[in-house]
Order: structure tokens, then sequence, then C-alpha cells
């Protein structure tokens, strides 16, 4: 279909989406069965709750293998607590990936901890276990990995080096809920994991977070970190409301997956008609993934840099953004001190962007982001000229 | 909670919260509200937006989660005693506790009793420091905050109080400063679009929509509420009227009346609070000691945190015992729990009896 370059959004033109397509997963389970399932906590308010948290950790424990769950206000408080519990009353540096998540270091220092930030691995973005092994000191208290959508990493190698330091490990599993590692699901990783019950996610809950741990003493702190009751706690409890809603998303996660799965076939589709763009896989060969994020690597083959590719796409009404850039060291999020060199973060914060994607981007929408993206193609000279002579605000 | 599913708007800054923060501004008649998943995170990030490091001083009667909350935000807190008659911080044992590292005053508004806001507020001007209450079981009407001085530097308060506005879990900061709002709603999240202001730190502290429908269905029933607890703080006054060796705790107006606290005084009771607790809870009427700091440094063995005696809290402590909460129960089951409370004053000298052969 032909069109004239004036069209495109981020010359004025109309944008190829009236609403924003967003990159959160958006999933919402049936109405009346959240209402359900909330009914008690609405209606009676007792004092201690429902019992509505009780019976989630417990289905969740069962959905992970693990024998105890911990279900806590958000992910962020969790991981607070975690580097809390393994500090011990120092204050100390939690050795943590320097491609990941921007509220990472800023846990840290809630649980008075400095972050430590280390390279990655190229392929699964994970902690380099040989780059963890050289920044361990003395000061260091636990060490907190990642386990990103595309791959949990190198788990077993990255608990062989806690286990030589003497040290805690526990992983950030927020992206990597239903994931599988060795054929096993993901849950009894390190000391503990962390998973979120964010709207954005792949399990809906409102907001909301939870432990996973096969050990009883440390779960025991989680608990005690969790109720204001004098023991050298806050409230951090999970709202009924969070945990009904998270009950009924839980019969709706194969189903989202499903759904995860056909728009990533489709970009990937998409992908083959345009040089130089790729999606980032997921999951090793046999090994289950949620699809949680659609994330693009923008190669050299692309006639666009990532981040015009980027200002193109928001001008067409997609709610997107570069992917874990810049490198947390070299971020605001980063607290002030020597910035270290770290050249597989570097690289690879350079290549990625996050597409939309979840329950509200259909592949009808992937269909014309690719339609638009083969124009971007074939006009790159003339939109490309256009864009560097500062003729887009 | 339809509306919520409809939009697909879960969390995030939703219009529902951006609703309630504007609605919990009218309703305080302050100029900032920012709401937040609860009342410790609330306190976290009010605390770090006041101070990035230093001393807090804190008075020995304060809620749990305070303590750690502070610490959590990188003070160090430093206890001090509490006025004899509300059970609230005394500025001239604040005082004496200020050093050279002291930043903040964590005052509480004690079991629904304000402090008094004048001499603290003197006292921060003197020392250039930052005043922080802790509102929980105080949530206001409007004519109580009559000067800024009464809001402090921030004042947190909880949406959890069950006789008066109840979001399930939720909190609620408020200020008259305009650039510590603006370092709130910056702290309580992680986005590029809602970042205002440069801040110390970030977390994840949004409150969600549901929370949000809860506690703005719950506002209309705000002033209801606050009826029925008036009606039932005056029965405990009738019920209790008289009887010798115990005392309802005062709660001058303005007040929400949520808060039923007995005062037991041993010698002229024939019993000390914690028997009379033992009695009630045998006839399975809960009754709650307060939460002395003293006690969490025993409990964690963190030392060094008590630095002065506190024998004002010392007493509270070992003489107030808080009853259900007013609005909580009927009139007739008020009655019943003060004719219970009468018997076993009348009979002091075989209940302690019992309770010694039984321990």
């Amino acid at each position: 279909m032909y069109r004239h370059i004036d069209d495109i959004g981020i010359f004025g033109g109309e944008p190829l989406f009236a609403t924003p397509r967003p990159i959160g997963q958006l999933a919402k389970p049936p109405f009346e069965a959240f209402l359900e399932l909330a009914r008690p906590a609405l209606e009676h308010r007792p004092i201690g709750g429902a019992g509505l948290v009780e019976t989630l950790e417990g289905r969740l424990a069962e959905f992970h293998g693990v024998a105890h769950c911990v279900a806590v206000a958000n992910a962020g408080l969790a991981l607070i607590f975690l580097m809390h519990f393994f500090a011990d009353g120092r204050r100390g540096e939690v050795i943590m990936p320097a491609f990941s998540y921007r509220g990472l270091p800023h846990f840290a220092q809630w649980a008075g901890q400095a972050p430590r930030f280390c390279d990655v691995q190229a392929g699964t973005h994970g902690l380099d276990p040989v780059r963890v092994s050289q920044l361990f000191s003395d000061r260091t208290t636990s060490i907190l990995a990642v386990c990103n959508f595309n791959s949990p990493g190198a788990i077993d190698e990255l608990c062989e080096v806690a286990a030589a330091c003497q040290l805690p490990i526990f992983f950030d599993s927020v992206y990597a809920f239903s994931a599988t590692y060795k054929g096993r699901m993901l849950g009894s990783a390190g000391a503990a994991e962390v998973y979120s019950l964010h709207a954005t996610k792949v399990l809906n809950g409102f907001e909301g977070g939870y432990v996973t741990t096969a050990d009883g003493r440390l779960a025991q702190a989680i608990r005690t970190l969790r109720d204001a009751n004098g023991l050298g706690g806050i409230n951090a409890r999970l709202h009924d409301l969070h945990a009904a809603m998270a009950l009924a998303s839980l019969d709706e996660v194969d189903s989202v997956i499903h759904d995860n799965h056909a728009r990533f076939q489709a970009y990937a589709e998409m992908c083959r008609g345009l040089p130089g763009l790729e999606m980032l896989p997921c999951g090793e060969a046999g090994e289950r993934s949620a699809f949680a994020l659609a994330i693009l690597e923008v190669g050299d083959a692309w006639p666009y840099t990532r981040d015009e590719t980027i200002a193109l796409l928001v001008a067409e009404g997609a709610a997107i953004g570069a992917y874990y850039s810049p490198p947390l060291h070299r971020s605001p999020h980063a607290p002030p001190g020597p910035v270290p060199a770290l050249p597989v973060s570097e690289a690879l914060s350079r290549k990625y962007l996050q597409l939309p994607g979840g329950a509200l981007v259909s592949l009808d929408d992937i269909e014309r982001i690719a339609e638009r993206l083969a124009f971007f193609y074939a006009n790159a000279d003339a939109i490309g000229a256009r864009m560097r002579a500062g003729a887009v605000t | 909670m339809r509306g919520i599913f409809r939009r697909r708007y879960f969390s995030n800054n939703g219009p529902l919260v951006q609703q309630l923060d504007g609605a919990m501004a009218q309703i305080l008649r302050v100029p900032h509200a920012v709401c937040v998943t609860n009342e410790s995170v609330g306190l976290m990030i009010a605390a770090k937006a006041l101070a990035q490091t230093g001393e807090a001083i804190v008075p020995a009667l304060a809620s749990p989660g305070l303590v750690q909350s502070l610490r959590f935000a990188g003070l160090t807190p430093v206890v001090c005693d509490v006025e004899p008659d509300s059970g609230t911080i005394c500025a001239r044992s604040a005082e004496r506790a200020v050093s050279s590292e002291t930043r903040i005053l964590a005052a509480v508004h004690f079991l629904g009793r304000r402090c008094e806001t004048s001499s603290l507020d003197a006292l921060a001007r003197r020392k250039n420091l930052e005043v922080l209450f802790d509102a929980r079981q105080s949530l206001r009407r409007p004519e109580a905050w009559e000067t800024p001085a009464s809001l402090g530097s921030a004042t947190v308060f909880s949406l959890v109080e069950p006789t008066v506005l109840d979001a399930g879990e939720g909190g609620c900061v408020a200020t008259a400063d305009r650039q510590v709002a603006d370092q709130l709603r910056t702290m309580r999240n992680f986005h590029s679009n809602q970042t205002f202001t440069p801040v110390p730190l970030r977390i994840n502290g949004k409150m969600s929509e549901a929370q949000a429908a809860l506690a703005l269905l719950g506002l209309d029933a705000f002033a209801r509420n606050v009826e029925a607890n008036r009606r039932g703080y005056e029965a405990y006054i009738a019920g209790l009227h008289g009887l010798k060796g115990v005392r309802l705790r005062a709660l001058p107006e303005p007040s929400n009346f949520q808060v039923a606290a007995l005062q037991v005084e041993e010698g002229a009771a024939g019993l000390t609070a914690a028997e009379m607790r033992a009695a009630l809870m045998a006839e399975n009427i809960p009754a709650t000691r307060v939460f002395h700091v003293g006690r969490l440094q025993e409990r964690t063995g963190q030392a060094g945190t008590l630095p002065m005696p506190t024998p004002v809290a010392d007493r509270i402590f070992r003489e107030t015992l808080q009853l259900p909460n007013p609005g909580s129960l009927s009139p007739q089951e008020i009655a019943k729990i003060c004719r219970r409370v009468a018997d076993i004053l009348a009979q002091a000298k075989q209940v302690r009896k019992l309770l010694r052969s039984r321990a």
C-alpha cells in the first residue's frame, strides 16, 4: 500500500495506533471469578485477613514445587527483606547485574547495602559467574542474580561460585515466572527466589510479590519482617484483594503464555522480512518459557539506530522504550562513585528495544507494525535524512 | 471494581489513585496527599525524603514498625520519653536526646491523642530538624489541622482503620511542602513519567487501583463511622464511670473516638493491667498492651539505642490496656464489657490469687 513519508507518525501524520499499545502483560481473569474469590475480603473484613493470602501461598508453593512461599506487598520489598536478612546487621555490598531492572540498586540501599555492579553473560544476559568470583570481597553480604525472561542464566555455576565464596545467593525471577531450568520449574534456585504479582507480569494480582524457598528459617524470617508486630518488621502484607486477583489469575496462566507465544511467533515472522531485525529468543531448546517480553534486537543491517527505531514506533502509538538502557552502572540509579568498565552490559544495552506486548496487543496489531516497519525500511533514505536533519521535534 | 477491569488500568498511578490523592487532600484539608501501598512504606519514603542519614528521635511509645521503617530509611532511632497525660512525645525529653547527628523528630499521635505541636515546632526550628508525624489511629477530620505546624514536615496516615476508613491496606502521606510532595510522588515508583524532582532513593510503593477503589468507597462512610465510634466511646464512659482504679483514656475533641484505652492503677484497682488483661481474655474480651520501643530492643538484642530512662513511658506501658474499638461493637456489647471490668475489680483479690496459682 503506497503511503507518503509525511503520513508517518514521527513527521506529524496520524499514529498507527489511536490508543497506545503497552508493553505490560495486563492479563485479566474473568471478573466474576475474581469477585467470588474476593467476596470474603470485601464483605466481612476479618482481622488478620480472610485466609486468601495463605491459600495463595499454598498454591504458589505447589506451582513452584517448593516447601515455602511467603507473599508480600510487592517484589521490591521482598528483595529488600532478603538483602537485609543476609546482611545480618552489616553495611556491605550486594553483587548484582548491570544489565537489569533500575529498581535493584535502590532496593539494596533501602537494605543498607551498596550495589556492586557486575558484568553479565552475552548469551543469557544473566550474571557471569567468572566476573562474580572476581568481584566478591569481605564487604559482600549477598549475591542478587536475575533470571531473565529469555533465560534463567547459569544458575548452577552461580550457586557454585556463591558456595565457594561462602555467600548467600538469591534470584530475582520476576520475568521468569513459569520458566524451567534443566527441565525443572523455577522456584528453588539458590537460597530463595522472588516473583511479582504486578499487573504487568504474567501472573496479575494488581500489585504484590512473593518469595519461594526451601529454607524454613528464611521463610519465617520474611514472615517476621512483613509484620509490624514489634519484632523488627514493618507492614508489608499482601492485600487480600490482591491475593484474590492472583488466585483468579493463576487459572489463566496457560492461556496467557499461549497468547504470548503466538505474539512472539508473529513478531519473529515479521523479522524474517526485515534485514537487521531479530527477536531475542526465549528459553534454551526443550525449556519452557512464558515469553513474558517481546524484545527486538536492532542490528547493523537495519538502516536506523536502535533509538531512531524507538522514536519512529513511539510516534506511531507504541508505548515502548529501550531495554535496560543505559546499563545500571552508567545510569542515574547508580549511587555516586567510580564507574567500572562492564563491556558486555554496555554492548547489550545498545542493542535492544521492547516491542508492544501483552493482552492489549493483537496479532492484527503486530501485522500492522510489521507493515509500518517495512515502509520505514523501504523509505529509509528519505526518512533517515529528514530525521537526522532535525526536522523532527 | 468493574471499571478497573474494563479499563485494564490495574495499578501505576491510575485514575482511582489520582482521585484518592485528591480526595484525601480535600478531606484532610492539606495541600498535598500522596497515597502509597501501606503506611510503613509511607514512613520510609517520608523519612528518606526529609533526611538521608543521621538520627531520628522517637518516643518510647511508638507504633510497631515505626522504628524499623526509620532504620530502612537509613536513620538511627534514638528514644526519648513522653508526656504523662497524652503519652505523646515530650519536647523537653526530646531536646535532651538531640545530638549533632539528629535530623528528624519522629512524633507519634499516640492512641488517638494528638501531639502538642507548637513546642515540637519550636524545638525543630531551634535545632534545625524536620518533624515527621506518625498518625496511625489518628486519621483526622479537617478542623484538626488548623496550622501548618500541626502537619510537621510530613504526616503519615494509615488507611487501615477498621472503624474509620478501610482500604484493607494503604497509607497516605500529607504535607504542606510542595517540594516534599514532589519528592514523595517520585519516590513511590520508578516510572520515568512520574519523575518530578531529584530524590535520594525510590521504591515500589504504589497503591493499586483496587485499594484506591476500596478507600474511595470507605470515604463515603467516614462521617457515619465517626458517629458510631462516638456512641461507642460514650458507652465506655458511662459503663466505666465510678469504678475504682480504672480510668478511660480521655480523647479531647476533635477526635474520631476510635480508640478505647483503659488505664489501670494497681494500688486502687488491686490488679495490674496485665492481670486485668488475663482476666478479660479469659472472658473472650480481647485487650492488648500498647507498644514500648524498649521491648523491641530486648527481643532483637539491639543494644545502645536507649540513652535515657523513660519512666513516664514505662508507667503508661504498664498501666494501659487497649479495649475493643468503640465503633466495632454495639453500645450494649460495650456495656457488657464494662460490667465484666467492674466484676473483675470487685473480685480483684480472688482474681489475682487464681492467676498466680495458674502461673
